[in-house]
């Protein structure tokens, strides 16, 4: 997945366990950017009695970079707390919860959000924020659509946040990618061939947890401007998400919990979708986790010659020739993933952050929100979508592996002509939650625990 | 903790380096007991060897840690447990 627990020992650690991670100029209200970080992967919405919710010792963030350093440079902290106000129930909720602040709602959470700027005082912008209830259904939590509008919280210096469960806006065909990468519209032509057939969306029906942040882009760039010049470097900021955990647990036998002691340290992090995932050798993903983006230097190996390049070829026999005799480091997976994409490379565009590998979700502010967007994003001709940021609704399942297929070797390497099967491959999915907002926080209603139907079982 | 995201948080004080903003109660010398009458730490103590030959012990405190260099201390924190 995106990186739904993509490494070991995060999958066994939901909560902190960060799954995507979007940043885009945002298209109703331009002068900002918006900045999502999505948790806790694969949620069933009938999920109770104790339903999911973002962890109060968990250190939730949402980093800035830029510069050549690709240092954090600004970091949004999340907080999160959480009371029972019935003690003598069960009950998630012991009534309908028509409101945010329902008494009705047993188990309600509360969050902060700091302001971190390299050199300065940590800046608390908010306290006591509320986080809606998850959708459980028409008589616990009716209209839920409605717990949206009343949990996007006005926070000082012209920023917005929410922090609830939504619909992953995601969308891959987990069930055939994770079987020997099998891509049922072209199944036919694998190595165990079967007929081609629709791809299907593994993540149907399944909820995610969001923080949503929408700040001035003043808020985020070197100069504390607006740029207006997309060949600036000044225009480009680097983003990556985490969570960090204290350094120890200890499991208090009187009480039935674990308490943290200790400085927090990074047990997940994500930029670029799917590296972690499928770039990352199995070995290595937790140490990955746990380092600073600056220090990916030491896994750009795996980006020249990635894993999944190699495999193409020998699980589709004949479908890649071009790309199976191709043995040259992968320069435009380098730039696209760990450097950002240079001037001269696409006309017009850039947002490259300097000769530091490291892996950011890079977005240059300067390029407004596209009146027709694309969802193949720059490959398509729409610099205003993935790899220059992302936004929710881009196919980066598709966009990553026709680069991979080798798409975007003529970009650095001119003499390189792709195989007609790298502009065509992808796993056929779409998003099939529901609908994405055209507002903050963008990812569609979530899906309800009454409501939804389960999966269906087959062997 | 990587060192660029160490030097950030004692930029920012959000978290508490070794070296900076070590509680007073945890000594970071060699000395095996805080002075007579200084504060003692409140709340739960977590002690973490790592390394007994390393002589050194990382003490953790809500969400403060620091390391101490007390060969003695860890001879005999490891010694109970021998």
């Amino acid at each position: 997945m995106s990186s739904h627990r993509e490494a070991p020992e995060i999958s066994k650690d939901p909560v902190a366990d960060n799954t995507d991670v979007y940043a885009f100029v945002s298209p109703d209200r331009p002068d900002t950017v918006t900045l999502i970080a999505n948790f806790i992967p694969a949620q069933n919405p009938a999920g109770g009695p104790n339903f999911y919710e973002f962890g109060d010792d968990v250190l939730y963030e949402i980093n800035i970079c830029h510069g050549h350093h690709c240092r954090r440079e600004i970091t949004y902290q999340f907080r999160f707390s959480t009371r029972v106000r019935n003690k003598e129930t069960f009950l998630y909720n012991t009534g309908p919860i028509t409101s945010i602040t329902d008494q009705t709602f047993n188990r309600p959470q509360t969050y902060s959000v700091t302001r971190v700027a390299r050199g300065h005082e940590p800046r608390v912008l908010a306290r006591r924020l509320t986080v809606p209830p998850v959708n459980i259904g028409p008589r616990s939590t009716p209209n839920y659509a409605h717990f949206t509008a009343e949990a996007v919280h006005e926070i000082p210096g012209g920023r917005r946040v929410f922090a609830g469960q939504r619909a992953d806006g995601f969308f891959v065909d987990l069930g055939s990618v994770f079987d020997l990468g099998t891509l049922r519209p072209f199944q036919s032509l694998h190595l165990i061939p079967s007929a081609d057939a629709a791809g299907v969306n593994g993540l149907q029906g399944l909820n995610v947890h969001s923080i949503a942040l929408q700040v001035p882009i003043s808020d985020l760039t070197r100069s504390g401007r607006d740029p207006d010049d997309v060949m600036s470097p000044e225009a480009v900021i680097g983003v990556y998400a985490s969570a960090s955990r204290q350094k120890s647990r200890v499991f208090d036998q009187r009480t039935g919990r674990t308490s943290g002691h200790g400085a927090f340290e990074q047990v997940s992090r994500l930029g670029n979708p799917l590296f972690n995932e499928v770039i990352v050798p199995m070995a290595a993903k937790d140490r990955w986790n746990a380092l600073e983006p600056d220090e990916d230097d030491e896994f750009a190996h795996y980006v020249a010659h990635p894993e999944l390049a190699h495999l193409l070829p020998v699980l589709y026999p004949g479908v890649f020739p071009h790309l199976a005799a191709y043995t040259k480091p992968r320069a435009d997976l380098l730039a696209i993933l760990l450097t950002g994409i240079p001037a001269g490379v696409v006309p017009g565009f850039q947002n490259y952050t300097g000769p530091t590998q490291a892996d950011l979700l890079r977005l240059n502010v300067a390029v407004p929100p596209a009146t027709k967007p694309n969802p193949l994003g720059l490959v398509a001709g729409d610099a205003a979508g993935f790899p220059n940021g992302r936004r929710v609704f881009d196919d980066v399942v598709t966009v990553e592996l026709r680069a991979i297929a080798g798409l975007t070797i003529p970009l650095v390497d001119p003499g390189f002509v792709p195989d007609p099967a790298a502009g065509a491959v992808t796993d056929g999915t779409s998003n099939t939650n529901p609908p994405y907002l055209s507002q903050l926080p963008y990812l569609g209603t979530p899906a309800g625990g009454y409501q939804s139907m389960p999966g269906t079982p087959a062997v | 903790m990587s060192s660029s995201r160490r030097n950030f948080l004692v930029l920012s004080g959000t978290a508490v380096s070794t070296a900076v903003l070590a509680p007073r109660v945890l000594t970071q010398s060699g000395a095996q007991t805080p002075a007579r009458g200084r504060e003692r730490a409140q709340g739960p103590v977590v002690a973490y060897v790592e390394d007994a030959s390393s002589g050194e012990v990382l003490l953790m405190l809500g969400e403060r840690q620091m390391v101490v260099h007390d060969a003695e201390l860890v001879a005999r924190l490891s010694g109970h447990l021998g």
